[in-house]
């Protein structure tokens, strides 16, 4: 008898299983694929390879500028897929050092419930006190672009650059994931359009950055088509023909491309659990909802990252485990932390707390404070002027409330925002603080001083 | 989006109630105005009406727990489909967390609307420590803030979470009322003063004998029971509770009421002793405003009231209850008796309002038919006294020198001794006394 299983090795459920370790709990953790779960294998850190890779032909070309003229690149698909490969497999590997190091018995299975406090893993029984489900979640799927392996692919089968890379890509989906792999293969020279459903690429995202980002794409070569629906495709001669037709109705037209990525979304993994025989309920969309402690309708049995609730973000999802591990281990614990998002484009784009909408919706009147990357030194010498810096205040009395950053650098100072967020800091108080010179950091400062009109490198009109 | 019921403001100054009992399920659909939930406030108790149509998709507290008003106790989804889909919906309603549950139910006030909110809302807000300045006058309650979200370093929320301190509760000394880790562990510990001043009172330490395990039974202390103790302790630990007794012969109050018992029988009402003591107490509490006074500690002053609303101890198969019959001095002796039996009957069919059992200046209690000689009550505080009526029986007694037998009737007067002297209590009882005896005079000056 465990004290604690937790199912799922992914960001969730490994730091679920190493926190409960480190509380003494007698843990085991049930992994039906690699240890590491979808962010280490084949999300976060492999597409973060990749853009890496994808950016560094973007340095080189960029180079000339400044009198570094390189040859043509050589691209060497088989070597970048072996490079991602490395990455991956040494955090996997230090992943399943770090649960066994910490006393965690790993089991390889698919686990199923047979009870509230019981599973079954490859035929074998296993009890705990406590269950954490940190199962995940799996691609979305559009019907007429069911993945074949060929030509419509998924994020999963787009990290396989081996493949090749298609002189014409169509990106169903302006979501994160969507826009990431655009950036990708718009830089290793594919031909990529982007279609998406709603009004705008990132929906949610604060809409004048978007706007921002949507036109530096454009530059990059990705075409985006906003409101816009894939609605079905044919191969055609020397590819695929895919009709897009106009969100709220119209002229349907063709493009021609020679591969699909379906990236419209993920969806929760949890059907096949046998949930039903812990009597742990699901909504609609396939969520498993839980309380503050990740705790579900029954318990002693938590849910944790993307199976629990979006946002699909593996930080929420490791902070949510710790929660769960902690709750389990007869801690205090609650989940009510702030949670940044980073979109890893060129330029990245970052935010955290309410957008300008949301705070009006609150009834909010918010002051912005903005700063432009085209001010900041550190930004010309690293050849990255786009982007701006957008900070939210409660204009009454001067609380953050938001910040949101198109820019270079912008998933790191992120961070920065975040804590003051936390601490509940005001504008000043970031105006205030002193930041080093030259750094991307110091302009987040300067959009704080620019909210009550006092930025030293911009004309605060 | 599911909307959320709040407590509502249940009766004047009633800053909390009980949740006794759900009288629905999470997932029932329940229509509107049909009873949520029990609740009890200042020893009533009250069932709620649902503000909405739809499904009670989940209850946000637990039957025993005590909770302020304004606080969300359950959601309910009004949605068509949520109608059709009770399961779903509480699913849907648990995925979001509360504070998203943006749209707060309307508020299902019951009674006098008209409060001022702040005064009810923060039962904190008078007491805590605030510095100067207008930043931190009124902070508003957490979860209800403008932002949706407490304001507090994460330290804190950690710290109390750690202290079993609900966070939106403390009063933050930072910005913009924002709650520091200091602030946390100030506010536990004016928690815990409470107990720890009762506690130059020791808690009595209870072990079972051993052996007889077997035969006790635990009940957790709740509901009317809970509130009569703490009203009780609350008494006994403030007033200092002084004894005055003394008897009356009420032989010709006796035989008066037996004579008008027919005339009020005939006006359909049922004619006790009680109207006829509540105007001897009127009488004597208009010679004696220190008997109806009350001290109100915070400010330091002695409150005199120049209304008389009289409380009379009811017991009821649920315990002891207090109605309050009000402006005692503007009515008449069977208008008296008909209200009596009205809120006695009332009271112990559970069905007074929180009103009707609050804001008593003086109080009696008949224990008469009991037995007993006389007794000792406990003031019901604030009040600053509280009259005992016994048993009216035959005894012998020396009048001209002769023993005879007259209804005799033993009055007892519990005073608090900070406010009225052992001197003006005795003289109060004889102003009681004397008007009882002599019943034709009394109503001589009677409204």
């Amino acid at each position: 008898m465990h004290d604690l299983i937790v199912i799922g090795t992914g960001p969730g459920g490994y730091h679920a299983a190493i926190r409960a370790a480190q509380l003494g709990l007698k843990v085991a953790a049930v992994e039906a694929g690699a240890v590491g779960g979808v962010c280490l294998n084949v999300g976060c850190i492999p597409t973060k390879a990749l853009l890496h890779a994808a950016e560094t032909l973007e340095h080189a070309k960029k180079a000339a500028e400044f009198g570094l003229v390189y040859a043509e690149p050589e691209r060497d698909l088989a070597k970048m897929g072996k490079w991602r490969d490395k990455i991956v497999k040494k955090l996997t590997g230090g992943v399943a050092g770090l649960l066994k190091g910490n006393g965690v018995e790993l089991v390889q299975g698919f686990a199923k419930f047979t009870g509230p406090r019981e599973l079954e893993v490859g035929g074998k029984k296993l009890e705990a006190k406590k269950i954490i489900v940190a199962t995940g979640s799996e691609p979305a799927v559009l019907p007429g672009f069911e993945p074949d392996g060929e030509h419509v692919l998924t994020s999963t089968e787009m990290l396989e650059v081996e493949r090749g890379v298609p002189e014409r890509l169509l990106v169903i989906g302006g979501g994160v994931i969507g826009l990431e792999f655009a950036s990708i293969y718009a830089r290793l020279g594919s031909d990529v359009t982007v279609v998406e459903y709603t009004e705008q690429i990132l929906p949610g995202s604060d809409p004048e950055l978007v706007k921002l980002l949507a036109r530096s794409l454009k530059k990059q070569g990705i075409t985006i088509k906003t409101r816009t629906q894939a609605s079905k495709y044919k191969k055609a001669r020397g590819g695929l023909s895919v009709t897009l037709e106009p969100a709220g109705g119209g002229e349907a037209e063709t493009v021609q491309v020679d591969r699909i990525l379906l990236a419209v979304g993920r969806r929760p993994r949890s059907g096949g659990l046998g949930l039903e025989a812990a009597g742990v309920r699901t909504d609609e969309r396939g969520f498993v909802p839980t309380n503050e402690h990740m705790e579900t309708n029954v318990p002693g049995v938590y849910a944790i990252g993307d199976v629990a609730r979006p946002p699909l973000l593996a930080h929420k999802a490791m902070k949510e485990g710790l929660v769960a591990a902690e709750h389990a281990a007869g801690r205090p614990a609650a989940f009510d932390q702030q949670i940044p998002s980073v979109v890893y484009t060129q330029p990245e784009f970052a935010s955290v707390g309410m957008t300008e909408a949301e705070a009006a919706g609150r009834g909010l009147q918010v002051r912005v404070g903005r700063f432009p990357f085209t001010a900041s030194g550190r930004a010309l010498t690293l050849q990255q002027t786009e982007g701006v810096i957008k900070v939210l205040a409660d204009a009454e009395n001067d609380l953050l409330l938001g910040v949101h950053i198109l820019g270079p650098g912008a998933s790191d100072l992120i961070a920065e925002a975040t804590l003051a967020l936390e601490m509940a800091a005001t504008a000043s108080d970031l105006a205030l603080t002193v930041h080093p010179h030259p750094t991307l950091a110091e302009n987040l400062m300067e959009a704080a001083e620019n909210l009550h009109k006092r930025a030293i490198h911009i004309l605060n009109r | 989006m599911p909307k959320e019921v709040l407590l509502p403001e249940l009766a004047e100054s009633v800053v909390e109630g009980e949740i006794l009992k759900w009288l629905v399920g999470e997932g029932d659909v329940v229509a509107k105005d049909q009873p949520l939930v029990e609740v009890m406030t200042d020893k009533v108790t009250v069932e709620l009406p649902s503000p909405f149509a739809g499904v009670l998709v989940k209850k946000l507290v637990n039957e025993g727990d005590v909770v302020p008003i304004e606080t969300p106790i359950a959601l309910i989804d009004e949605s068509a489909e949520a109608a059709a889909a009770p399961e779903a919906a509480a699913a849907a309603a648990q995925a979001a967390p509360p504070e998203e549950a943006e749209d707060r139910g309307e508020r299902l006030s019951l009674f006098k609307p008209d409060k001022t909110e702040a005064e009810v809302k923060n039962p904190f807000a008078g007491g805590a420590k605030k510095p100067a300045g207008p930043a931190v006058a009124e902070r508003p309650r957490a979860g209800t803030n403008k932002y949706g979200r407490v304001l507090a370093v994460p330290a804190a929320r950690q710290l109390a979470r750690e202290l079993g301190v609900d966070i939106a509760q403390v009063p933050g000394s930072g910005p913009n009322g924002r709650v520091r880790v200091e602030d946390v562990r100030a506010f536990a510990e004016q928690q815990a003063a409470p107990a720890a001043a009762a506690a130059g009172r020791p808690t009595v330490p209870y072990r079972t004998p051993a052996g007889y395990e077997e035969l006790e039974e635990r009940l957790p202390l709740r509901g009317l029971r809970r509130v009569i103790a703490q009203q009780m302790t609350a008494s006994h630990l403030s007033a200092v509770r002084t004894l005055v007794v003394d008897e009356a012969d009420v032989t010709e109050l006796v035989a008066l009421r037996q004579r008008l018992k027919p005339r009020a029988e005939a006006a359909g009402v049922k004619l006790s002793y009680l109207p006829f003591f509540f105007k001897a107490t009127l009488q004597a509490l208009r010679k004696f405003p220190m008997v109806n006074s009350s001290l109100d500690e915070a400010a330091g002053e002695i409150v005199y009231k120049k209304y008389y609303h009289l409380g009379l101890s009811v017991a009821t198969d649920a315990g002891l209850v207090v109605p309050v019959i009000r402006d005692v001095d503007q009515k008449t002796v069977l208008e008296l008796a008909a209200e009596i039996n009205d809120k006695v009957a009332r009271a112990r069919e559970g069905k007074l309002s929180p009103d009707e059992l609050s804001g008593s200046s003086f109080s009696i209690t008949s224990v008469g038919n009991l037995g007993g000689l006389f007794t000792f009550p406990i003031i019901n505080v604030p009040d600053a006294a509280i009259l005992g009526v016994h048993t009216i029986q035959k005894r012998p007694v020396v009048r001209d020198d002769a023993i005879v037998a007259r209804e005799m009737l033993y009055l007892s007067l519990s005073f608090d001794h900070r406010l009225v002297d052992g001197a003006e209590a005795t003289l109060f009882l004889r102003e009681v006394i004397e008007r009882i005896e002599d019943p034709y005079w009394m109503l001589l000056g009677a409204v």
